[in-house]
């Protein structure tokens, strides 16, 4: 009994030593996984450009300088640009490691700019990269250079901010929910709208503004694409009506009508319209085989924001011809967008793919066709916009 | 003789049947039907049902578990002979699951790491697994099951609110029916693995219920498979996803939750490769098990130690890229399982049908599916 008690204990001593030697050894795996990446050792990119020069790829980053403890009073620059022109894009951004002794952790970046060299010779040279990289963030914001190269854009300031790189994800969203007119497009919906038949892609521009001495960075128009190739852009008023064609909800934006008040003097009667949601519903009416029009129904509401002048505008009647007011605003606005896309011939509404969603037979019959039919299809648009609210007033200020 | 209860079984089919099938069916169905890939899985739960039903007849018929009933049906000689090539498609079906999930791993997640980590990583464990028997694996898998499952769900209702296009969808009636067949049949042949019930009936403590528990696993498949599929056309579109190499995975990868939360694939990776971990123990529980009851050996457990270099080398060998390892999903492993989880058990069906096995109810327990 006293030999089978012993035996019990040695056995459990046996069990605590391989328990302690397990659990050390398991101090080794903690270290980290096979892939560990040392902070010290990376520079996180903050934006990304491609481009060409020469007809050679090549790819810029905006890498940033994270001051340690010690530097933090230090006036120098927090970024660095760097450039590389190489036979492929990958070279390229492997090439940066000959002068940085950091790997750029390029998953940071949350911009990429394509340069206007590119994007007007041929996007294919670069979506693959764009595309199949694990590294490069899908989620990341698409934009254009316009009228400069993609690298001089990164090197373009940008009013508050210390890099351009963080600070176009900032400028694109809040413009849309104040101003509404460009729309913000992630890697991701510019490689779908790549890849799927019967829509064309379009992306935010970026041009470059001279403030003295300085080169500012600012929102200046959407490229619109055809195919692989960018073969012209909207202006804003073009930009602001894509917005509306857009068939997922949109938020926020401003629009600017004249006040339909008959005794006042056309520079003096204007009112803004803060718009709060937008929807568009896209339908193509088709008759046998033949696409008689698109129609596109928008639901809309806003708040009455401003009005130039003086004279008592809110009252009951008034709203409805302010309603019907914003509606024909609207409709010019989605208007100017569809006249220059089909000068373009550039589908970047998607019809193509409504008509496939459709009619897919008609569809498969005329996709051969659809860049001589989408220039001569017909709009028929309804609008219907609510006012809402009209915030601290309830009426016109009045004077006494 | 060990015991597991029904929802155990129930966990061990789906874990069997869904970590592999989650990643890989609705990509491959969305290939061959674009949008529709969705309503060819929905589908798929007509044959699957069928498929069942034959499982079940052959339960009901047999008096002795899988691989000994083949030689009750077929001879001696011929039963042998097939139950061996079983061993090796138990074996492959082990291999091929080990080499997709260290496919994704590779391309998505630690592409440095040597793939012979993975296998040797993934194998230890499931080695260990087994080792310690059956019930053991099938007490993990009601755990996985019950914090898995609905993980998995709430990973596909989150994906949904990332910028949705139902439209994406559209249209219903593009597709040939050809292609429609070809996507139910991709849909449905990895519920073959359910042919695993032939031999986990035998260890159940409620052998009446196992219809009702093999309708339970079709039934979670298809919901989970077909939303999956749906979402990612619905994110994606489907000529984008049709590009993508795991488009579940990047579904994952875009969860965006109030513009912080985000690169939540960690989650997801960490969930699905314990289910990777069940699937390849059952499926090489059953290559154990076959070897057992074809030599007649005393137990199985000690089969886990050979076994698991033949799994290792296979699995290392079969696909030295991704294309290898994608035309083995997609052409070779559709045949293997169509003939050793689908014909053979249907020709089991028909000698059963017109050749009944006296006394098989009162052995099996379980009742006729249409009494």
């Amino acid at each position: 009994m006293q030999l089978d008690k012993n035996h019990l204990i040695q056995m459990n001593k046996w069990k605590l030593v391989c328990i302690l030697f397990l659990i050390l050894f398991s101090l080794f795996f903690t270290t980290g996984c096979w892939n560990q990446l040392e902070v010290n050792d990376t520079a996180e990119a903050a934006a990304l450009v491609v481009d060409l020069e020469e007809n050679q790829p090549s790819l810029s980053v905006q890498l940033v300088h994270r001051s340690s403890a010690g530097e933090s009073g230090s006036s120098s620059p927090q970024h660095i640009n760097i450039t590389q022109v190489a036979s492929t894009f990958t070279e390229a951004a492997r090439r940066i490691t000959l002068s940085v002794p950091r790997l750029p952790t390029w998953s940071h970046a949350g911009s990429i700019i394509i340069g206007d060299n590119l994007a007007s010779q041929d996007l294919g040279r670069a979506t693959d990269f764009l595309a199949r990289n694990r590294n490069i963030r899908k989620s990341a914001l698409v934009f254009i250079s316009k009228d400069a190269t993609g690298k001089e854009c990164l090197d373009a300031e940008v009013y508050l901010e210390s890099h351009a790189g963080n600070a176009l994800k900032k400028l694109i969203s809040i413009q849309e929910t104040q101003l509404g007119i460009y729309t913000p497009v992630t890697l991701d919906q510019f490689l779908q709208n790549l890849a799927t038949p019967g829509i064309d892609p379009t992306v935010p521009q970026l041009s470059i503004q001279k403030d003295g001495d300085k080169n500012m960075l600012r929102l200046d128009g959407t490229a619109v694409f055809k195919e692989r190739k960018k073969v012209g852009s909207l202006n804003e008023m073009e930009s602001q009506g894509y917005r509306f064609i857009n068939p997922k909800m949109i938020t926020g934006g401003l629009i600017i009508i004249f006040s339909p008040l008959e005794n006042i003097p056309d520079s003096d009667k204007l009112i803004s319209i803060e718009l709060t949601r937008s929807q568009a519903k896209i339908t193509p009416q088709i008759e046998g085989n033949r696409i008689i029009n698109m129609k596109i129904s928008i639901e809309a509401e806003g708040n009455f924001y401003e009005q130039t002048f003086a004279e008592e505008f809110i009252s009951f009647d008034n709203i409805n011809a302010l309603n019907e007011m914003v509606n024909e605003k609207i409709k010019a606005l989605i208007i100017a967008s569809i006249v220059k896309a089909q000068l373009l011939n550039s589908d970047i509404f998607g019809w193509g793919q409504s008509v496939y969603r459709t009619n897919p037979s008609l569809w498969n019959e005329i996709e051969k066709d659809w860049p001589e039919i989408f220039p001569s299809i017909q709009a028929d648009i309804t609008v219907n916009f609510q006012l809402r609210r009209s915030y601290l007033l309830d009426e016109s200020f009045k004077f006494r | 003789m060990i015991r597991i209860t029904n929802f155990q079984i129930y966990c061990l089919l789906l874990l069997t049947t869904t970590p592999l099938a989650y990643l890989v069916t609705p990509m491959m169905v969305t290939h061959i039907v674009d949008n529709n890939s969705w309503l060819a899985i929905l589908t798929a739960i007509i044959p699957g049902a069928l498929l069942i039903y034959v499982y079940i007849y052959i339960l009901k018929n047999s008096i002795r578990p899988f691989p000994a009933l083949l030689e009750d049906c077929l001879g001696s000689i011929i039963g042998k002979i097939i139950g061996f090539f079983y061993i090796f498609s138990f074996l492959f079906g082990t291999a091929v699951t080990l080499r997709y999930f260290v496919a994704l791993i590779g391309s998505s997640t630690v592409p440095d790491t040597p793939l012979s980590i993975f296998i040797g990583a993934m194998l230890l464990v499931s080695y260990y697994a087994l080792k310690t028997g059956m019930a053991n694996i099938a007490r993990v898998g009601e755990l996985l099951i019950i914090f898995g499952l609905p993980i998995a769900f709430f990973i596909i209702l989150i994906s949904l609110a990332q910028k949705p296009d139902f439209n994406s969808l559209l249209p219903f009636k593009s597709i040939d029916f050809e292609s429609f067949t070809t996507g139910i049949f991709y849909s449905f042949y990895i519920l073959g693995d359910l042919m695993a019930i032939l031999i986990l009936a035998y260890f159940s403590t409620n052998r009446e219920k196992i219809p009702s528990t093999l309708f339970h696993v079709l039934y979670t498949y298809i919901i989970l498979i077909s939303l999956t599929a749906a979402v990612s056309v619905i994110q994606f579109g489907s000529n984008y996803n049709n590009l993508i190499t795991f488009p579940t995975f990047k579904m994952v990868r875009t969860i965006l939750i109030s513009d912080f939360i985000q690169n939540i694939d960690v989650v997801f990776i960490a969930i699905w490769i314990i289910g990777m971990f069940a699937a390849i123990s059952v499926k090489w529980f059953l290559a154990c098990y076959t070897i057992q009851q074809l030599f007649g050996l005393r137990d199985y457990r000690f089969l886990a130690a050979p076994s698991s270099v033949a799994i290792g080398i296979i699995s290392l060998m079969m696909g030295r890229n991704i294309i290898e390892v994608q035309i083995i999903l997609h052409n070779i492993m559709p045949i293997i399982y169509s003939i050793f989880y689908i014909f053979i058990p249907l020709i089991i069906f028909f000698i059963l049908l017109f050749k009944p096995n006296p006394g098989a109810d009162i052995a099996t327990g379980i009742k006729n599916p249409v009494s």
